[in-house]
């Protein structure tokens, strides 16, 4: 029996290595290497010809002694605040669906279409939408709580809220659905017995309902933090281009930037690049320490 | 399920047959190449109609979207007006074969370039820009300078968009292409007439009598002068920067660019940005400027409710179709009264044609170079493209312009052009300017704070 | 929770809002697909109306000329080829991180997941040069096999919290019969695992279709182009007509849009059952 078991253990692990060998060559090929190669530019100076310079810690010295990282860096954080609206808005959307208010399936599926929807086209209608004599400015003139058109896109304020807006735009439908998943576990029971107590609608979707639905915030949370750090390039390329000046630019774009354009400064970029892993580490494992203490917690 | 996997996984071996005869497009000529040539023809749509054979030589070019205009974009690239070039070419010249790939994305060409001439796949003729872009790549391009014939030297202009000059001595490193540029304002004549101005027979005679008649126009209701940024700093390098060429110079440029001069104290510089500033300020220029999408940025010199455009040849056609070729009209920008050079709208030969130094038929690149800058074909380009010839050799009667028309306007405009000043600067400085400059004609910034800026940036970049 | 509302006006007002919600994630969309059929200068002249005389002309030009049909061959074979690569690997793998025990494998598993965090742009670069150097660029093999390795993390992620969930007597009982590795796979975890193989296929699809920035740089030869870069490139400057971009963006659009309305159940489903952690 034993010697069996031991053989049959031997043929599983081959099994298994062999299964994963694909994908973990793949990703080694694909992933590994160039992070390998991209740490190591980050300690040189290379505009693309012949052979890169080392410089040693010069680039990074550079970035962070420099204004223009913390504007980028401000620029994630600023842009981070559509994470809280999106999960109160698109939780708030699942309950609604989930009982079943009126024309419910239509939402659940309409509202979701901006996921569907290529970036580009989604920043590039953006940006005519807040244009001058776009439907935005149009519909605060109509209501009257302008007078003048707006410039949403030509100081860095205005613009930083329309990337929100676009930002919040695109992912409630996701949420929603999140959410949704997380709400068919909640025991309806919970509910009778805070009816029965005699708690109002609002006291239990924050007394019961948002907390229930810890792990699935938890989740859409640190999704959502490593997508504003990572994801939202196309967005933005799209809708500002980075603009005005660098004033909606991010970490990422900037690594686009400093890479292709004409004077292609790719220490510069991979060192920008390692930087912005290391912030999103730093990120995540906050967070899940933070969701493990909060588990840990409920028991 | 099964069945929509099998099917994809059939697709995925066609697919997978069809990238491995890809073209890699070698520079040696073996049956392989014929073979990958011959399936290329298919995939490029028609690069030749014969197959190349042993003994072939096979040029690899890189087109991007600047030998084509707006008319152009919308058709396939078998027809565009250089693709038949190229086959006029190969039908002259047997045993040649041109491979072209278009790149549409001409700001990532360089990059492309660079990765490309570390291997083996380097294309031998690519189409960049002209200026500080072809200098970046010096140490990759052929230098042309005795390889030029005579005949498109002497009568050739742009050469100052692609000659480096490095330590006294002087590379061209590449043939000019295109065409001539030149921008400046377009006007519309009847809503002028409205206004009690005529520009053919009456242009204003300085700065501030242009200012003077854009406020008589503003007062009679229409939008004076219509500019935009469209993501590139359109309004400020095609027109406004033609104020700082005016009266600085472009020894001067190139010196605050690198460094040894500052923004701060160059007056050009300060009043380039203040003439559109003050413009915006005062209501003479589209509130919209910086924020109009690349699509819209005529929008309303088009549908005839601002008076003048601030734009460049290439928009030309764009703009007689809309408008009438009788009713528009063309003036490079007047100038203030303590500007060196008189009238000068910006232009030169934006793009450039290079041979890279991987080139192993360097030869035949150079005599399919010389072809397209032969009389002929820049007759036939220019007409196509700007109506601007970079020839001196072609006359305006040669393209069949109408004398007293915006084309012949633009013309003589031409003659006296100053050069795209982002093209004078180091990059680092020219991507701070672009960046920039809308906030500054919207008055978001002042032009002192930009000039500190960007000397922070010439003084950081070695 | 049945009924909470049983407030008429408050029903009412809920309605209503998110009948305004559905017109605004829908009417960019709207603006694009009406302006898409109008000629250049009437939308200068007013955006907002509609189309006096919707013309077909922008739509009939772009595939005429302009060659659209080819770009969406393109997409559709990489997303397709895409797809498929993407499975086949992360269905082996899933099964391995799920059912089998060998030493290595939570480490394994971390690796392959945290190249999840890794933003294109850092390893754009050297990818671009490797793929130079191994004469991948402009090819439609390059793409699939760079998309394939950004998919699968997620894929994986997907398919075995899926397969972890299938009980593990009636792999016990399939091996006593003496089913083989792929005898397993086919009987067992297709079968059983269909909604999320459906699922991650949906969502590949649409990613891939979607995908911007890969084939920007890495398919840039303009036979072979898909049609997100192929807009791009008329989205950028020098190019004015924006009712033909509209209508180029309207075909664009349509593609995953109608993708999503006939899986959109499976979809939802997918989402809500909380498969995905």
């Amino acid at each position: 029996m034993k010697i069996k078991q031991s053989r049959m253990l031997r043929r599983e692990k081959y099994q298994a290595w062999l299964s994963i060998a694909p994908t973990l060559i793949l990703i080694i090929i694909m992933c590994g290497y160039p992070l390998i190669q991209t740490i190591a530019t980050s300690f040189t100076q290379w505009n693309g010809i012949g052979d890169p310079n080392p410089v040693g810690l010069k680039n990074y010295i550079d970035i962070l002694s420099g204004s223009q990282f913390y504007l980028l860096l401000k620029n994630n954080f600023v842009f981070l605040l559509f994470i809280p609206v999106q999960i109160v808005i698109g939780t708030m959307i699942a309950v609604f669906i989930n009982d079943e208010v009126p024309g419910w399936k239509v939402y659940r599926v309409v509202y979701y279409i901006p996921q569907v929807i290529s970036a580009v086209i989604v920043g590039y209608l953006f940006m005519v939408m807040f244009g001058y004599e776009g439907p935005v400015n149009l519909m605060l003139q109509g209501l009257g709580v302008i007078k003048e058109s707006i410039g949403w896109l030509e100081s860095g304020t205005t613009a930083r809220i329309v990337v929100l807006i676009c930002l919040v735009w695109v992912n409630i439908g996701w949420q929603s659905l999140l959410s949704l998943g997380g709400l068919a576990s909640i025991p309806p029971s919970l509910y009778e017995a805070a009816k029965l107590d005699g708690a109002g609608y609002w006291k239990r979707l924050f007394k019961i309902t948002f907390p229930m639905l810890g792990r699935t915030i938890e989740y859409s949370c640190i999704v959502s933090v490593m997508w504003v750090f990572t994801g939202i390039f196309p967005y933005i390329f799209a809708l500002t281009g980075g603009g005005p000046g660098y004033e909606t630019a991010t970490i990422d774009y900037m690594i686009y930037l400093k890479s292709f354009s004409a004077n292609s400064q790719y220490g510069y970029a991979s060192a920008l690049a390692v930087l912005l892993i290391i912030i999103v580490l730093i990120f995540t494992v906050i967070q899940l320490r933070v969701s493990d203490k909060q588990n840990s917690w409920e028991g | 399920m099964k069945k929509v996997i099998a099917l994809v996984l059939v697709l995925v071996l066609v697919a997978a047959c069809a990238s491995c005869g890809a073209p890699t497009g070698t520079t040696t000529t073996t049956p392989e190449a014929g073979q990958s040539a011959g399936q290329s023809a298919e995939e490029t749509g028609g690069s030749a109609s014969a197959e190349a054979q042993d003994g072939d030589i096979v040029l690899k070019y890189w087109i991007t979207p600047a030998m084509a205009n707006e008319a152009d974009m919308q058709t396939p690239e078998e027809d565009w007006f250089i693709v038949q070039k190229i086959h006029e070419f190969e039908e002259a010249n047997p045993g040649v074969k041109i491979d072209y790939t278009v790149i549409t994305d001409d700001g990532s060409l360089p990059q492309m370039f660079k990765a490309a001439a570390m291997t083996n796949d380097c294309p031998d003729i690519i189409n960049v820009w002209s200026g500080n872009t072809l200098f970046q790549l010096e140490d990759l391009v052929v230098d042309l300078t005795d390889l030029i014939s005579k005949d498109t030297k002497d009568n050739m202009v742009g050469w100052d968009a692609t000659t480096l000059a490095k330590d006294g001595q002087e590379k061209i490193l590449a043939y000019p292409t295109s065409g001539n540029e030149i921008n400046g304002f377009f006007y519309n004549k009847q809503i002028l007439a409205d206004c009690g101005l005529d520009y053919d027979k009456n242009p204003p005679a300085d700065l501030d009598a242009f200012l003077k008649d854009l406020q008589t126009i503003k007062d009679k209701g229409y939008t004076p002068v219509y500019a935009a940024d469209s993501g590139w700093s359109k309004g400020y390098l095609s027109v406004f920067a033609a104020y700082w060429q005016q009266i600085s110079g472009k020894d001067r440029i190139v010196s605050d660019g690198g460094g040894e001069a500052s923004f701060t104290d160059d007056e050009g510089f300060l009043q380039s940005f203040k003439i559109p500033a003050d413009m915006y300020a005062n209501g003479l220029m589209n509130a919209d400027y910086a924020s109009v999408a690349s699509a819209d940025d005529k929008a309303e010199f088009l549908i005839g409710k601002a008076a003048i455009l601030a734009g460049g040849n290439g928009e030309a056609s764009t703009i007689v179709d809309a408008l009438g070729l009788e009713n528009v009209g063309f003036i490079a920008p007047p100038s203030p009264a303590d500007a060196q050079t008189k009238n000068a709208g910006i232009g030169g030969a934006g793009q450039a044609l290079a041979i890279s130094q991987t080139c192993e038929n360097q030869d035949m690149a150079v005599k399919f170079l010389e072809f397209l800058a032969s009389k002929e074909v820049h007759a036939e380009l220019a007409d196509h493209m700007s109506k601007l010839p970079l020839r001196t050799d072609v006359t305006a009667e040669e393209l069949n312009i109408e004398a007293g028309s915006v084309y012949e306007q633009m013309y003589d405009a031409a003659q006296g052009y100053v050069f795209w000043v982002d093209n004078l600067l180091k990059p680092d400085v020219a991507a701070e300017l672009m960046a920039m400059s809308a906030q500054v004609v919207i008055g978001q910034m002042t032009p002192e704070d930009l000039a500190k800026d960007l000397d922070g940036v010439a003084a950081a970049a070695e | 929770m049945q009924k909470t509302w049983k407030n008429k006006v408050g029903r009412a007002l809920l309605v209503a809002i998110l009948v305004a919600l559905v017109v605004v994630f829908l009417y960019p969309l709207i603006f694009m697909a009406l302006n898409s059929m109008k000629d250049k200068i009437e939308y200068y002249s007013n955006a907002f109306a509609l189309p006096t005389a919707p013309t077909l002309d922008n739509y009939i030009a772009l595939f005429n000329k302009f060659g659209i049909g080819r770009y969406l061959g393109n997409t559709l074979l990489i997303s397709a080829g895409s797809l498929v690569l993407t499975l086949v690997c992360a269905l082996f793998a899933s099964y391995a991180f799920a059912r089998m025990k060998f030493r290595g494998k939570s480490p394994t598993y971390l690796f392959i997941i945290c190249t999840m965090f890794l933003p294109a742009q850092v390893i754009m670069i050297p990818l671009y040069v490797m793929y130079a150097k191994m004469g991948l660029i402009n090819t439609y093999t390059g793409v699939i096999l760079a998309t394939t390795a950004a998919m699968l993390p997620n894929t994986i992620l997907l398919l075995r919290s899926n397969f972890i969930t299938i009980d593990k007597e009636i792999f016990e009982a399939a091996k006593l019969d003496g089913a083989g590795y792929f005898q397993i796979i086919k009987n067992i975890l297709i079968p059983l695992g269909k909604p999320a193989i459906a699922i991650s296929s949906i969502f590949n699809f649409l990613v891939v279709c979607n995908d911007l920035f890969r084939p920007m740089i890495l398919l840039q030869a303009a036979d072979k182009r898909t049609l997100t870069v192929a807009l791009a490139a008329l989205s950028s400057q020098k190019f004015g007509d924006p009712t033909y971009l509209f209508a180029g963006l309207t075909i664009s659009a349509l593609v995953p849009l109608v993708v999503y309305l006939i899986f959109s159940k499976s979809i939802v489903k997918g989402l809500t059952v909380g498969s995905i952690k």
